[in-house]
């Protein structure tokens, strides 16, 4: 019912207000009726006081007046006794009135009041008798008051000594009323200083028991025990701490949990890295490894350059060789010629004859149509050693151009490349003359094939002509032979050329490639390798740093019991 | 809706009375003596006829009025005693004393705050009684009225100025004498004696011899009840005394006691005789009820007036102590005055009447007539 703290203090101080004021109440009311009755009761004992004195007074008074008006009779004296007469009535009214009087003492006021009348109705008489002129019976009617007045005299001290007991009574009754009224009052402070000290009391309970749980559980969260708390029941104020403490705790449990993971991440992140660096250390070692590789490879180069140098130079020789080739198919030609113009007269003579072998030169003539084409396929040939000369020029000038690049390294292999160039220069020249010689060649085969026509109508019927043409034939034969075997020898060297220049293409391709590749991997090589140098140090800094923090992490999370 | 409401339940009310839930009677105490004066018993006859009148026409609510009756034989300490019993047998209201001493004397009971019940006298005069509390009322004016009246009357009507108060030495006595003197001296008379005498012993032989040697008083107030009154009477004419003889309401019912009581003066505020039809017919159910009952006087109409006054206030006002109190303190000052016998009755603050109106009245052939001017 009463859950706030705030509730339960305003209803403790209310009570204690209310019991305040209750005491308050009570005490003013009791000290302001204890005053009053004190007041009244005083009043009525000044009045009971007056009263008794009055009526005692007033009662003497009248006997007195009446004794007096039997000596001295007056009319003053005889109004003085009938007004002390109603003074003593007054009196006794005003004590009827007092209210204190119990119904005896009432019964007894009457009696008083009775014999008052009685006594005034003696002494009256006994006046009249006076008065009339007979003392005696005066006296006697006097005497006869006598009796009413003593105990006249006899009731009023007894009813004002009743008083006087009674009022002593009264003191009495009211000293206990006030003795009442006093432990009342006290077992009412006592009551209230209970209800206070109670109300403290549970005050501070209500506040220090779950305050001094909350504090029991924050100073554990403090020392690092996150693991939840049971805080029990709570003030409605103190509650809302619990809740906060409690939704901290678990907040704080949370975020240690996921550090702790986080720190065993890193670590294991921080293992992988190191085991990451050594594997760079490994990589470096391979580099080392690629660069041993590239002075391999340079020296391959070399070996290539060397084997390219030799292929150029056979294919010098093989050029040469076609020149003499080429050289002795002309001296072939001239031979023929002169063959053929010391045998004309025979070929006039031999013309018939030679028109039964019209129909030989005609298939010879086929022959030499035949050689034309050879020729024509030489001078393909020749354009195609042209073209791999100039192909090889280019590509020994790309060569240079990359010696020029590898720097230091390639010098030697500019020299070797220049020599390559200047073999292919040769090589085409070599080609040219080669292609001028068979284009004379091919001429003569021409002139020859049309001489050989015209020839063929006037070897007609030449026997002798036929017999030196056949002769001559024979020997063209056998010219045309070696011509063949000589373009067969020409066919061969350049096959072997056209080899050696594909070994020399592959070779100077090859040593491009290689060259480029080295100068190219040397560079990188050496950039790279510097910085994956400067990287590896970094690395490693950071990494042992990232250890090193990961360790604090995890030391400092270890305390943490979640 | 309301009004409605209030008549459904003054309806249910009545339902209920009628089917006599609740018909516990209504107790009314009578306190007053001696029964066998003449002037006591018709008082409590009346009272027993307006009872038995009411009761005959459904009492109050139903419930019946019933009377308790305790003779105090007009003696003032055991009228504190009767007092006492009247109020422990629990009634509602009481009628009396008769008597002004024993009214005095019964009215600390009654207005005690352990008590607290309604007294009304019939006939108790003395002026004392308007200070006897806030339960104490009359229906009779008090002395200081009679005294008044009779003083004025002697002066105006019988125009004498010199006179003596023979008085019954008791409060109704004194206060009839007191105020007398001081009302007749204030206005010019001269009060040569004021002789006290016993009620018991009723011997004024001394006071008369003397009065007579003096000649000091042309008229003669009597101040007493009924019968030391008509004793004191006798000894007053076998004296001789020729002058006139006026006496205030305790002399009411002189008119019975013959020759004696013939040109008696009596200050009363009822006369047997007056003719009016309630007055007829009042005399004629106490006749029929009490044929030998002595006959009415002022003090028994003022009870016959005082029992319906207590039903009026009864049927408006609630059955309680209080609630009776309260209604009958209202009567005259929040409620009209109650119209009876003896004239418009209005209590003010001290329960007196003061507006009552007091008439002379003086035996003639036995019979109490309007007093005249001599």
């Amino acid at each position: 019912m009463l859950s706030g703290l705030t509730q339960r203090i305003t209803f403790a101080m209310i009570l204690l207000l209310t019991l305040v004021a209750f005491i308050g109440w009570l005490s003013v009311t009791s000290i302001r009726s204890q005053g009053d009755t004190a007041d009244r009761e005083l009043r009525a004992l000044a009045d009971e006081g007056d009263v008794g004195s009055e009526l005692v007074a007033s009662v003497m008074s009248e006997i007195r007046a009446a004794q007096q008006y039997l000596l001295t009779p007056s009319l003053a004296v005889r109004y003085d006794f009938i007004s002390s007469g109603d003074s003593a009535y007054t009196a006794q009214r005003r004590f009827g009135d007092l209210g204190s009087l119990s119904d005896d003492d009432r019964v007894i006021l009457n009696r008083i009041a009775e014999r008052q009348a009685e006594l005034e109705v003696a002494y009256a008489t006994a006046h009249a008798l006076a008065d009339i002129g007979r003392p005696d019976a005066a006296l006697a009617q006097a005497r006869d008051a006598h009796e009413p007045a003593d105990s006249l005299i006899a009731m009023v001290r007894r009813l004002t000594s009743d008083q006087a007991r009674l009022s002593v009574q009264r003191a009495d009754a009211m000293r206990q009323r006030s003795r009442r009224t006093q432990v009342i009052l006290i077992g009412a402070i006592i009551l209230i200083m209970a209800a206070g000290a109670l109300t403290v009391y549970y005050t501070r309970s209500s506040v220090n028991v779950p305050l001094r749980r909350l504090v029991g559980a924050a100073e554990r969260f403090g020392a690092g025990d996150l693991r939840p708390v049971q805080l029990g029941d709570m003030p409605t104020e103190l509650n809302l701490l619990a809740m906060t403490l409690d939704s901290t705790g678990a907040r704080l449990r949370t975020v240690v949990s996921e550090v702790i993971k986080e720190a065993e991440q890193i670590g294991s992140s921080a293992g992988e890295f190191s085991a990451m660096s050594q594997e760079l250390a490994a990589s470096g070692n391979e580099i080392s490894t690629a660069m041993v590789k590239v002075s391999t490879s340079a020296e391959s180069q070399v070996r290539g350059m060397d084997k390219a140098g030799k292929a150029l130079g056979e294919l010098r020789q093989a050029a040469s060789t076609t020149g003499e080739a080429a050289n002795r198919v002309v001296q072939v030609g001239e031979n023929i010629r002169r063959v053929a113009a010391q045998h004309q007269g025979d070929v006039d003579a031999a013309r018939r004859t030679l028109l039964d072998v019209r129909e030989v030169v005609r298939a010879s003539m086929g022959q030499v149509r035949q050689l034309a084409q050879l020729s024509a396929s030489i001078t393909a040939f020749i354009d195609l050693i042209k073209q791999i000369s100039s192909q090889t020029n280019l590509l020994a000038l790309n060569a240079a151009i990359e010696a020029a690049r590898a720097g230091e390294q390639g010098r030697g292999f500019a020299v070797v490349a220049e020599e390559v160039r200047n073999l292919a220069d040769s090589s085409a020249r070599a080609a040219e003359e080669v292609t001028k010689t068979v284009q004379i060649l091919l001429n003569q085969v021409r002139e020859t094939s049309t001489t050989m026509e015209v020839g063929s109508g006037k070897v007609e019927g030449i026997e002798h002509v036929a017999e030196a043409a056949a002769r001559g034939l024979q020997e063209i034969a056998l010219a045309v032979k070696e011509i063949q075997s000589a373009a067969a020898q020409v066919e061969e060297e350049a096959t072997l050329n056209r080899t050696i220049v594909d070994e020399l293409t592959t070779t100077t391709s090859q040593a491009a490639t290689a060259a480029s590749e080295h100068a190219t991997s040397s560079e990188s090589v050496t950039a790279a390798a510097e910085q994956q140098n400067a990287a590896t140090e970094e690395m490693a800094a950071a990494a042992s740093e990232l250890l090193a923090g990961a360790n604090r992490l995890t030391a400092l999370v270890a305390d943490f019991r979640t | 809706m309301g009004r409605l409401a209030v008549a459904g339940l003054f309806t249910l009310g009545l339902a209920i009375a009628g089917c006599g839930s609740d018909q516990r009677p209504i107790l009314i105490g009578w306190g007053g003596g001696p029964l066998n004066d003449s002037t006591v018993s018709p008082s409590l006859h009346t009272a027993e006829l307006a009872i038995a009148e009411i009761n005959a026409a459904g009492g109050i609510h139903g419930r019946p009025l019933r009377l308790v009756i305790l003779e105090d034989g007009g003696e003032a300490d055991s009228a504190v005693r009767v007092a006492t019993k009247l109020v422990d047998s629990g009634v509602v209201a009481v009628i009396g004393h008769i008597y002004s001493s024993t009214t005095l004397a019964a009215a600390p009971v009654y207005n005690s705050p352990d008590n607290r019940v309604l007294q009304i006298s019939p006939s108790a005069t003395s002026p004392l009684i308007s200070q006897a509390g806030d339960y104490t009322f009359r229906v009779c004016p008090s002395d200081l009225q009679y005294g008044g009246a009779l003083a004025h009357f002697v002066q105006q009507k019988l125009r004498l100025s010199r006179g003596a108060v023979l008085y019954v030495n008791n409060d109704y006595g004194r206060g009839v004498r007191r105020t007398f003197e001081r009302e007749f001296s204030r206005s010019g008379g001269e009060v040569t004696e004021v002789d006290p005498f016993s009620e018991q012993k009723p011997d004024v032989g001394a006071y008369l011899e003397r009065l007579a040697q003096t000649q000091g008083a042309d008229f003669l107030i009597l101040a007493a009840n009924i019968d030391e009154g008509t004793q004191v009477l006798r000894a007053i004419r076998d004296k001789g005394f020729k002058g006139p003889i006026l006496g205030g309401d305790g002399l009411d019912g002189i008119e019975d006691a013959g020759p004696l009581g013939e040109g008696v003066y009596v200050a009363t505020v009822y006369l047997p005789s007056e003719n009016t039809e309630r007055n007829r017919k009042f005399l004629s159910a106490y006749r029929e009820k009490f044929p030998l009952g002595n006959p009415v006087d002022y003090s028994a109409a003022a009870t016959y007036d005082i029992v319906y006054l207590l039903r009026d206030a009864m049927l408006r006002g609630g059955t309680s102590r209080k609630q009776l109190r309260d209604a009958v303190a209202a009567v005259g000052q929040t409620e009209p005055a109650f119209s009876g016998l003896t004239g418009s009755i209005a209590f003010d603050e001290n329960g007196d009447v003061p507006q009552l109106n007091i008439q002379m009245g003086v035996v003639r052939n036995g019979t109490l007539r309007v007093a005249e001017e001599r």
